[in-house]
């Protein structure tokens, strides 16, 4: 990808080279980069007990690298960074609490060593089915990261199961995981 | 350095004037549509030699541009600061297509939006909003050979001057699929992008040396009588600058447009540059003719015929690691013997006074380009001139102007208005240009 991007990267030096209200938008869609298969998980049946079986944190994406534009940072300064994520979650029998997380980390640095990016919780209700977005900033580390020849990513789920009643049978699909970069043209 | 000469030669050409695409600073030519003025004016002599021998009307005058651009500039400089919010490369780009010499009253805003780049694992798109306007339709070609103003004497027939001398020329070509991307269409997988750049530059300066004359004349040739002059001019220069450039960009895309494996991109860039010591000297001719009976005039100037230079250049390659990703210059070569030629150039004008008014047109054959020019003036009285015109510009894009002359004795003002597309996205832009006549 390295060198694919260097019109792109011309074409964004010349556009941020213009007036000083210039923006580069970069959108990121992050779940392009997942396999299918792993966009959704499948949990159950967890059956119940006292104060709920934890999964602990499973990798849902373990560490997977994705290729990203190289040498915007030469010509853009990132200002802003927004990370959005929205799942779908359908749970069949028995309640209980999921938590989605996302970990973005540098080519040297393992994900999960890092704090994670976004974090969604879900309150799993028995026969629902629901949207839930979560639209977050991101802070300077991650920013940086999306102007960077590659990024590593670790999607994980935390799994509560019920205290009592029906074991919990449901799924979780992610819908969309997609980065805003807002960049502006870099000091010279 | 060497890159500063060419660029400072250049930008002094520029604003020396003379150049058929460029700005025209002689407000009575402008007003006319840049035309080659007809018995010979401003900028006349450098297209066509023979115009040196020419005899002056009996009420020729010699105008005076006024830099009027440069009082919005002092108002309101540039920044040149690349550090500082308000820097903008369009308006320094445009700066240089049009030296603050005419007023700009219209031209295009610089593009104002954001660009939007969206990356997905198997997608790739650009919005470049305004700025694809930047990105002609067409391949990219511009170029031009400008002869400076001449600073020199003449005896009799012979005139000797010195002068300098730029050409540039610069070609810049897409293949189908890139050119799609660029136009908002999204890379696709297993396609190959290209980009070829091709161009050179190269600035001199030396001695003129010529003749022009009549060849035969008998009455007045701007009355009834006829006139025959044609004119040569040897230019004898001396090599200042030279650059010459070849470069290829080419990256092909897998399945996946953002793999796992990086793809392969070809770089490679072929350079050939010099600097004033490794100038050699050069030479070339000017040829002109003009014809002139009964208030019709037709002339056919002919430039730089045979115009080479020989240069002593190094020679490097460059080039991408397909491993770090890191370009990489390599010299090959030094003292590497090359000669330079120079585009030929040529004009053919034609004039003819059809009761009260002057009509001339002209074609000028440049450097990838062939601009015309038409313009008509008349006098009321010997007060107010009227002059109207038009050009085909180096954009193809038709061009109008307008203007006027007030002459109060000896002394005159000439005004012009005119369009033109001398800006990044060639859009129509509106000029006003000003100078004082001097008439015996």
């Amino acid at each position: 990808m390295r060198t694919r991007a260097l019109i792109l990267i011309a074409v964004a030096a010349l556009a941020l080279a213009g007036c000083g209200d210039h923006n580069l938008v970069l959108k990121v869609d992050v779940l392009s980069y997942l396999d299918p298969t792993l966009r959704a998980l499948t949990f159950g049946p967890v059956p119940p007990a006292p104060g709920g079986i934890v999964s602990g944190e499973v990798p849902l994406v373990d560490d997977m690298s994705i290729n990203m534009l190289d040498g915007l940072k030469s010509v853009a300064e990132v200002q802003s960074v927004t990370i959005a994520m929205s799942a779908i979650v359908a749970d069949s029998t028995g309640s209980g609490l999921d938590t989605l997380r996302i970990y973005a980390s540098d080519e040297s640095t393992p994900p999960l060593a890092t704090p994670p990016v976004v974090q969604l919780a879900v309150a799993l209700t028995p026969g629902h089915t629901d949207t839930l977005a979560v639209s977050v900033p991101a802070d300077a580390r991650v920013a940086d990261l999306f102007v960077k020849r590659k990024m590593r990513l670790s999607v994980t789920t935390s799994l509560r199961g019920p205290e009592s009643g029906d074991p919990l049978n449901g799924r979780v699909v992610l819908r969309a995981l997609e980065a805003v970069v807002i960049a502006g043209r870099k000091a010279l | 350095m060497l890159r500063r000469v060419l660029v400072l030669s250049l930008l002094a050409l520029v604003a020396g004037g003379g150049l058929a695409g460029a700005q025209t600073f002689s407000a009575r030519r402008m007003a006319m549509g840049g035309v080659i003025l007809a018995g010979g004016g401003a900028g006349s002599s450098s297209a066509n030699v023979a115009y040196r021998g020419v005899p002056p009307a009996k009420q020729a005058d010699w105008a005076l541009p006024l830099p009027i651009g440069v009082i919005p500039l002092l108002a309101d400089p540039p920044q040149f600061d690349p550090d500082k919010p308000d820097f903008n490369v369009y308006e320094l780009a445009n700066l240089l297509y049009n030296p603050p010499w005419n007023l700009q009253l219209s031209g295009p805003d610089a593009p104002g939006n954001d660009i939007t780049i969206a990356v997905g694992k198997d997608r790739l798109a650009v919005d470049l909003g305004d700025l694809r306007e930047l990105f002609p339709e067409n391949d990219s070609r511009m170029g031009a050979v400008v002869n400076g103003p001449a600073l020199g004497f003449g005896f009799h027939h012979f005139f000797v001057a010195a002068a300098p001398l730029v050409d540039y020329k610069n070609e810049l070509s897409f293949n189908d699929a890139l050119r799609a991307a660029v136009d908002g269409g999204e890379f696709q997988p297993n396609t190959s992008y290209e980009m070829k750049d091709k161009g050179h530059g190269q600035a001199a300066a030396g001695l003129h040396l010529g003749w022009a004359g009549a060849l035969m004349q008998s009455g007045d040739p701007r009355g009834k009588g006829m006139g025959l002059y044609v004119g040569a001019r040897a230019k004898l220069m001396r090599g200042l600058a030279y650059g010459s450039s070849d470069n290829s960009v080419a990256f092909a895309t897998a399945d996946t447009l953002f793999a796992a494996d990086p793809v392969d991109v070809n770089y490679l860039g072929h350079h050939y540059t010099a600097g004033p010591e490794g100038g050699g000297f050069g030479g070339g001719l000017d040829l002109g003719a003009v014809w002139m009976a009964g208030g019709f005039e037709a002339g056919l100037g002919v430039n730089d015929i045979g115009t080479t230079f020989k240069w002593k250049t190094r020679e490097s390659i460059a080039y991408n690691d397909p491993i770090t990703g890191d370009y990489t210059q390599e010299v090959i070569g030094r003292d590497v013997p090359l000669t330079s030629k120079v585009p030929v150039t040529a004009s053919a004008n034609a004039a003819a006074r059809l009761g009260r008014f002057l009509v001339a047109g002209d074609v000028v054959r440049g450097v990838n380009v062939t601009t015309g020019h038409v313009g008509a003036e008349t006098w009321l009285g010997d007060v107010v001139a009227l002059r109207a015109g038009g050009y085909m510009d180096a954009n193809e894009m038709l061009q109008y102007t307008l203007g006027t002359g007030l002459r109060l004795g000896p002394i005159g003002v000439d005004l012009a208005v005119a369009s033109h597309s001398r800006n990044l996205s060639r859009e129509r832009g509106l000029e006003l240009g000003a100078g004082l006549a001097f008439y015996r």
